[in-house]
């Protein structure tokens, strides 16, 4: 996506190149599937108890957004700096951060409506939290004109739409049981799809930049 | 012709220059950028990119600090103050000339 404004256009170029080999994709689609995971353990009767099993979950989603770009740029100064190069790109524009901060407390209160206005609020919730992440994904998309988020965005509101808006019933090719089960399967679809796209973009840009001789950095 | 329009003969030459305007955009919105890629991004040869930050670092607009990542070379650059400012004050004279 190109705009008139080149520094709008050099701004998407320095804001792009965060996720120009799909490693933060990855990095993303590893913690969604910890949900399928724990759920997985705690299907299967593992000897932890579903409470610990919560508290480890937790623990590792908050070690893992917090340590997410010191981990990133631990990886790139061996894999992609070398390659295409290095780049730390300012904080966003404040217009931009603005809507962004806007759309999540939309999202949130959309949420919180939700669960006050209706009985039957799992279907929905499921829905509404997989519209947060596709608007969360589609708004990223727009603001670094890259059309993979536009895909993962769409997988995700399809995703909240067959898991909260279909009766459990109607779905009868396999069983959900609960909130879990519920979120568990819609952080699987979302954790897949950011798995799938990250390495296609990985598997793409080594192909594209082979290493370099060892000449100028 | 209008005042703001004459204003566009007082644009700031190093800026102007279109490969260099390329270059200060690109630093412009980021913290700091390397060789490679402000190189990557403008499709500079090296030494045309070179001769172009040296003009721009002669100007006080670029900093340009050479270190090294392993053994391997690093020049890392970034817009300087003035550079910064020199660029807001190109923007908004291009902008009023132009009426965009």
């Amino acid at each position: 996506m190109t705009c008139n404004d080149p520094l709008v256009n050099a701004e998407r170029t320095a804001r792009r190149y965060w996720h120009v080999d799909g490693l933060p994709e990855i990095y993303a689609g590893c913690f969604f599937l910890l949900a399928p995971l724990l759920n997985f353990l705690w299907q299967r009767r593992a000897p932890i108890a579903p409470a610990w099993l919560a508290i480890g979950g937790l623990a590792a989603l908050t070690c893992g957004v917090a340590l997410s770009r010191t981990v990133l740029i631990v990886i790139r100064r061996r894999l992609t700096y070398p390659r295409t190069g290095y780049v730390l790109f300012r904080r966003p524009r404040r217009s931009a951060e603005a809507i962004g901060i806007v759309l999540i407390l939309i999202a949130l209160l959309a949420i919180f409506v939700f669960i006050a206005l209706t009985t039957d609020w799992l279907g929905g919730l499921t829905a509404i939290t997989a519209l947060a992440v596709g608007v969360i994904n589609i708004h990223l998309g727009r603001m670094m004109g890259l059309p993979r988020f536009y895909f993962l965005g769409a997988l995700s509101i399809a995703a909240g739409a067959l898991l909260g808006l279909a009766e459990p019933r109607f779905v009868i090719w396999f069983p959900i049981e609960g909130a879990a089960e519920v979120f568990a399967y819609l952080a699987g679809i979302i954790g897949a799809g950011y798995l799938i796209t990250g390495a296609i973009t990985l598997w793409k840009y080594l192909r594209e930049n082979p290493a370099p001789s060892q000449e100028h950095a | 012709m209008t005042s703001a329009l004459r204003d566009l003969t007082d644009l700031d030459r190093i800026i102007h220059e279109p490969a260099r305007l390329m270059i200060v955009s690109l630093l412009y919105v980021s913290k700091e950028a390397d060789f490679v890629f402000l190189q990557r991004e403008t499709g500079l040869t090296k030494g045309n990119l070179s001769s172009h930050l040296t003009r721009l670092e002669a100007a006080g607009y670029v900093c340009i600090e050479k270190t090294f990542r392993g053994k391997v070379p690093l020049t890392l650059c970034s817009l300087t103050q003035t550079g910064r400012a020199e660029f807001e004050s190109y923007r908004k004279t291009v902008k009023r000339a132009l009426g965009r």
